[in-house]
């Protein structure tokens, strides 16, 4: 394995990626966010964003799970009695007219066990891969993903998922700043605004890379020798 | 009230006594890659006079390592330390804030999209509710920083509301007596007895 060429500098810094101290992190590809009839949908929000990832993420999986990578997935979602879930985000998401909790075509909008809670089958769980499920916005308050990445041996995160400047940026920011070494594939990731999508990106390479590097997945599988 | 996308905060009436003006990112290290940072700063201090003197509390949060302070507390003011771009990385911020019972955060500083933007989704996942400064807040890049203002209005509110500096300070000298916010756990209640 080599390095990616990524952007602002070579993902990872201390030298070429190693499967073994590596984790690929997919946050929230749940139909709530990517498929008709959840979440995302009932907002009115345009779907080809946030399912614009699916395809080269699929890949980017493959090749995970062939380099023998630990694969993470995230799902956004409450409790069905919505004890989990803080009020002022219930009150935001019914003023919106996407109530949590409320019935959709989807079943109940970002409640556990509900069919727009599911990860979307393009980019599902195989047996034996972490699922974290997530009361908020990032992916490591309130949860035991910090914990199963460092009983791993994982100090490295490659993160796909949506949306972008959202639930992706939380995660990846809150692990910047626990230390981890962070790479963001810009063509496995979308949100709701494309210009704010952009952005996001923008955000992570500024100043040197703040909050770690960008690269298109195709840079990663060129240096897992996968492409 | 100019507050997008949605009159700040969601619970009624703002309680001063439950306010918290959080200033991140005021330190050299922003200082020096921030666009007009002096303009957010002064409007930072015009509007931390009217939070102190309304019963808000103000909070500024500074991360190890990353320069000489910028922002001026007062004696009242509460300094926290941190060690990461979010102000609650690392640091007792979480904690003093429930101890001080400060539920509802104005947040501003340097580093709109670095410092206020981490603070802001960590604030927002522990419950807070937020408001983000638009005048009280100093973008690295103006293009990429009105992005991460849309960003939090996103979804309804996605991290909470965007305002000014000048909004809050109305929202704390208008705050007087009055029917006090709802409490965040009754409001959930309310929610739960319209389901059942």
């Amino acid at each position: 394995m080599k390095q990616v060429e990524a952007d602002p500098y070579p993902w990872p810094y201390d030298g070429p990626v190693d499967p073994a101290r590596t984790a690929l992190v997919c946050i929230d590809w749940q139909v709530d966010f990517c498929g008709p009839g959840g979440y995302v949908d009932t907002m009115g929000y345009d779907l080809k964003l946030t399912r614009a990832g699916l395809e080269p993420t699929a890949v980017v999986l493959a090749a995970a799970r062939a380099a023998g990578m630990m694969v993470v997935h995230t799902r956004e979602g409450h409790l069905p009695d919505l004890s989990d879930c803080q009020p002022n985000k219930l009150w935001r998401s019914k003023r919106i007219g996407a109530g949590i909790g409320d019935a959709g075509p989807c079943g109940r909008i970002l409640v556990k066990g509900e069919p727009g809670w599911e990860i979307v089958p393009e980019v599902a769980p195989i047996a034996g891969e972490a699922i974290v499920d997530k009361p908020g916005k990032g992916a490591f308050y309130a949860t035991n993903l910090d914990l199963l990445l460092r009983v791993a041996g994982i100090s490295h995160l490659i993160f796909t998922g949506i949306t972008t400047d959202v639930c992706v940026h939380t995660t990846m920011r809150e692990a910047n700043d626990m230390g981890y070494e962070c790479l963001l594939l810009e063509d496995c990731t979308g949100a709701t605004d494309y210009g704010n999508y952009l952005a996001a990106l923008q955000m992570v390479k500024m100043q040197g890379g703040v909050f770690g590097a960008v690269a298109p997945s195709s840079a990663l599988l060129a240096a897992m020798g996968a492409a | 009230m100019t507050t997008a996308p949605y009159p700040w905060p969601y619970d009624g009436r703002l309680d001063p006594a439950r306010l918290a003006l959080v200033v991140v990112g005021a330190q050299g290290w922003w200082a020096a890659r921030t666009t007009e940072p002096t303009v957010a700063l002064d409007a930072l201090e015009r509007t931390a006079k009217v939070v102190r003197d309304g019963g808000g509390v103000v909070v500024v949060v500074r991360r190890t390592g990353a320069g000489e302070p910028v922002f001026e507390p007062a004696s009242d003011d509460l300094v926290v330390g941190c060690s990461g771009m979010s102000g609650f990385a690392g640091g007792p911020l979480d904690q003093r804030l429930r101890a001080l019972g400060r539920d509802h955060l104005a947040v501003g500083g340097l580093g709109l999209e670095t410092a206020v933007y981490s603070t802001l989704a960590a604030a927002n996942d522990r419950g807070y509710e937020c408001l983000a400064l638009a005048d009280g807040a100093a973008p690295h890049d103006p293009a990429v920083g009105e992005r991460a203002l849309s960003s939090i209005t996103m979804s309804g509110g996605i991290f909470g509301a965007v305002g000014t500096t000048s909004d809050l300070s109305d929202l704390v000298l208008g705050a007087g007596p009055g029917p006090p916010a709802a409490p965040a756990a009754a409001i959930q209640d309310l929610y739960r007895k319209e389901r059942a």
